[in-house]
């Protein structure tokens, strides 16, 4: 039947949400062939339809109809599977920063791969123009509960001055309490641990 | 000097400050740290927290942040000890005391600004008057010129000169100051001569929380788990204890109307309850908690044959099968389960086990968690103390803080088990002191001596532990000894410390017949130390502890009978 593969597109898309299965280019170029299968022999019937139409009372108009419908179907189901796509990667694209995992990387096509470079740029160039020295919009997508978040010390660290000027000594296995902002670059990189109460 | 408007002169006054915690290694000390810890974060007020487990603990904390932080907050630290003279802090360092070790140092009490308590004094405690311990510099000054040593000849010419010109006048002086000086030691004598505790540093803080009104069911709890703990290692007073707990069921009480009912279900509840002196009795078997548990074990003398048959019979007049006896309480038959309080009780006369059940709290945390104060205290201890070497006591005082206010399932888990075997240990300690008479008595005290190699020995070389064990050596060992003044008498337990530098851990412990926690054995122990001039190295904040090397140990004990 026409239009079975393009289903089988969505409902990869459906079985996966939130995150970007590999590229399907098989699927994709099997929907596509169809698809310019289905256009030529609509041509070629469109064709003699137009020189017998005076012969026989019989039309081949339905059957071209039907088939044109399947392509117009496949061609929204392909849109709707590039469209969703690309809406993961916007998502990712806020979560992770500017650089993706490398085993999402992987599953990328090279022409989305090409719009995530273009994305970001603008995303980039954007926030660089807001404010004075721009701002960075990726941080804090949800409000912090707290400005403030106890941590812990996992090295030793040595010392640490906070931007109002303050220097605290990070021991292991200390623990302080500290504005958000400041330690939030120390806890992605293992020094210290936060502690949820 | 004495702080007495707590929320001004304290948390006011902290307000936009950095501050730097430090934490004494104890159950009391966590939960006032919780306590303190929520006050700050509800203005915004920056800490750095250390763990401090002794005086060296204190100085290397000290040195090590003293460059960047000007507000230091003790809590059950530093305040037996001079911290001015300890740490020669500059001058704008502001040291905020609460320590709930007594006495007090004095130099602490009078320091004009640097040194601020904020537990307030004890009525009962007598500190003697500023006029009476110390005077003006220069008299002093005056002292050091005339009883320094043999110095150079112009200086015993000059010291010649100037006795030549004593007058009448300045013998009266000298006279005065005498009496003044034979006054002032025997003042700072019974001053210092007992060691113990005073309220909770918790309690404290929750009623600084209190009137901050930003108290809730958690810091409750805190401080509940802390009078627990007091009560439970004997540092204060059954009356007092009493007090306390009547005092923090009102806040309960006061605690659970102000929440609103479906507040009530989800979350915790803190309920006010008559409960048994049976140890983790809800986390283990009927059998096992009776049979290790100090106060039975006690009163029913269950290391020999026929205690054990005592308590077996208890058991058949309970109703109790053996079966369901030896089975973890909580999957004890319902009807069982419901009947062994009230059933225990009623027999209790029979059995000698008066006053087998106390006041204390239960905490109900979501809808199966039961536990009892005494539970979290033993669990806690189990975490802090008892855990095995390879564990670094950093991480023991995380899993301690994690577990509170509310409880953590798998720390509780691992906890209860290690107090388990705490207590089965303590148990065969004690059965195996007694049968070997291993407790010996030196005349004016008694002492147990346990051996390196001893099983799980190394758990002894902690504080808490050690106290838990002598208390029960002590209960022990009255009940069995033939000698009437046996409760008479005070206990000196010592345990190996560090091996590598042979060394040993000796705490000391009032005799049962005092009923009350002060402890004499501080100075005892430093007289002895002197005489026999042992080098010992103190690094505990409680001076009923004592180290020294263990070759010494045996004159130390001489030492102390004579003194």
């Amino acid at each position: 039947m026409f239009g079975e593969k393009a289903v089988e597109l969505i409902k990869e898309l459906d079985r996966c949400p939130t995150s970007l299965p590999p590229y399907n280019t098989d699927l994709v170029s099997e929907v596509n062939n169809e698809m310019r299968h289905l256009i030529e022999s609509n041509q070629d019937d469109a064709r003699s339809e137009e020189e017998n139409r005076s012969l026989s009372g019989e039309s081949l108009l339905p059957t071209i109809k039907c088939r044109h419908s399947a392509v117009i179907r496949n061609i929204r189901c392909l849109l709707a599977y590039h469209y969703n796509r690309l809406r993961v990667l916007r998502t990712m694209r806020w979560q992770f920063g500017g650089v993706l995992p490398s085993d999402i990387k992987q599953n990328l096509s090279h022409l989305e791969v090409e719009w995530l470079t273009k994305y970001s740029n603008s995303l980039a160039q954007y926030m660089r123009s807001v404010g004075e020295e721009g701002i960075n919009l990726a941080t804090n997508l949800k409000p912090p509960k707290s400005l403030y978040i106890e941590v812990r010390c996992l090295v030793n660290y040595g010392k640490f001055e906070l931007n109002n000027g303050i220097v605290l000594l990070l021991k292991k296995n200390s623990r302080h309490f500290l504005p958000r902002s400041e330690c939030e670059e120390l806890i992605r990189q293992g020094v210290l641990e936060h502690l949820v109460s | 000097m004495y702080v007495e408007d707590l929320k001004n002169e304290f948390y006011g006054f902290l307000a936009g400050k950095r501050i730097f915690l430090m934490v004494h290694y104890d159950i009391d000390s966590i939960c006032c740290c919780k306590i303190l810890q929520s006050l700050l974060r509800h203005n915004h007020i920056l800490y750095s927290l250390a763990v401090i487990r002794g005086i060296e603990d204190f100085k290397t904390a000290f040195r090590e942040n003293c460059e960047d932080v000007k507000y230091f907050v003790l809590i059950n630290c530093g305040g037996t000890v001079d911290i001015v003279e300890l740490l020669e802090p500059e001058e704008d360092v502001i040291f905020f005391v609460l320590d709930s070790h007594r006495p007090i140092d004095l130099c602490n009490i009078y320091s004009n600004d640097q040194i601020r308590i904020l537990s307030p004094p004890e009525e009962e405690a007598e500190v003697p008057k500023f006029d009476s311990v110390f005077r003006e510099e220069s008299d002093e000054e005056d002292d050091v010129e005339s009883t320094s040593g043999a110095g150079s000849d112009d200086e015993l010419e000059g010291r010649a000169a100037k006795r030549r010109r004593l007058g009448e006048e300045e013998l009266v002086k000298r006279r005065e100051k005498r009496l003044w000086e034979d006054n002032r030691s025997k003042l700072l004598f019974e001053y210092s001569q007992f060691t113990y505790y005073a309220k909770a540093s918790s309690i404290f803080m929750f009623e600084l929380a209190w009137s901050l009104n930003k108290d809730d069911k958690d810091l409750l709890w805190l401080a509940i788990v802390a009078l627990t703990e007091q009560m439970l290692f004997g540092k204060l007073e059954d009356s007092k204890y009493n007090f306390e707990i009547a005092n923090l069921q009102a806040h309960a009480t006061r605690l659970h109307n102000r929440s609103n009912d479906s507040e009530v279900k989800a979350s915790l509840k803190i309920t006010f309850e008559k409960d048994l002196r049976l140890v983790l009795h809800r986390q283990w078997s009927v059998d096992n908690s009776l049979r290790y548990s100090a106060f039975t074990a006690c009163r029913m003398k269950l290391w020999s044959l026929k205690g054990d048959r005592r308590m077996q019979q208890l058991l058949a007049e309970m109703g109790l099968p053996l079966i369901q006896s030896k089975q973890a309480f909580s999957s004890m038959d319902l009807e069982l389960k419901k009947e062994f309080h009230g059933s225990i009780e009623k027999l209790s006369e029979k059995y000698n086990l008066e006053d087998i059940v106390y006041p204390t709290f239960i905490l109900q945390y979501s809808y199966r968690n039961n536990y009892s104060a005494a539970d979290i205290v033993y669990t806690l201890l189990a975490v802090l103390e008892t855990a095995p070497k390879s564990k670094n006591l950093e991480e023991c005082f995380n899993d301690a803080m994690e577990c509170l206010p509310r409880p953590k399932k798998e720390i509780l888990t691992v906890g209860v088990g290690r107090a388990q075997t705490l207590f089965k240990v303590m148990f065969k300690i004690v059965q195996s002191a007694l049968e070997m008479k291993q407790i010996i008595s030196a005349g004016p005290f008694v002492y147990y001596i346990i051996q390196e190699g001893f099983l799980e020995w190394y758990m002894f070389s902690n504080l808490h532990v050690l106290a838990l064990l002598a208390q029960f050596i002590l209960k022990a060992y009255v009940s069995m000894s033939r000698n009437r003044k046996a409760n008479q008498l005070p206990l000196i337990v010592s345990a190996p410390k560090n091996i590598e530098n042979g060394t040993c851990v000796i705490l000391g412990i009032p005799p049962l017949c005092e009923n009350s926690p002060k402890n004499f054995f501080g100075k005892a122990f430093e007289k002895a130390a002197e005489t026999i001039r042992s080098e010992t190295a103190c690094d505990f904040f409680d001076t009923s502890y004592f180290e020294i090397p263990v070759r010494d140990r045996v004159r130390f004990l001489d030492a102390l009978t004579v003194i």
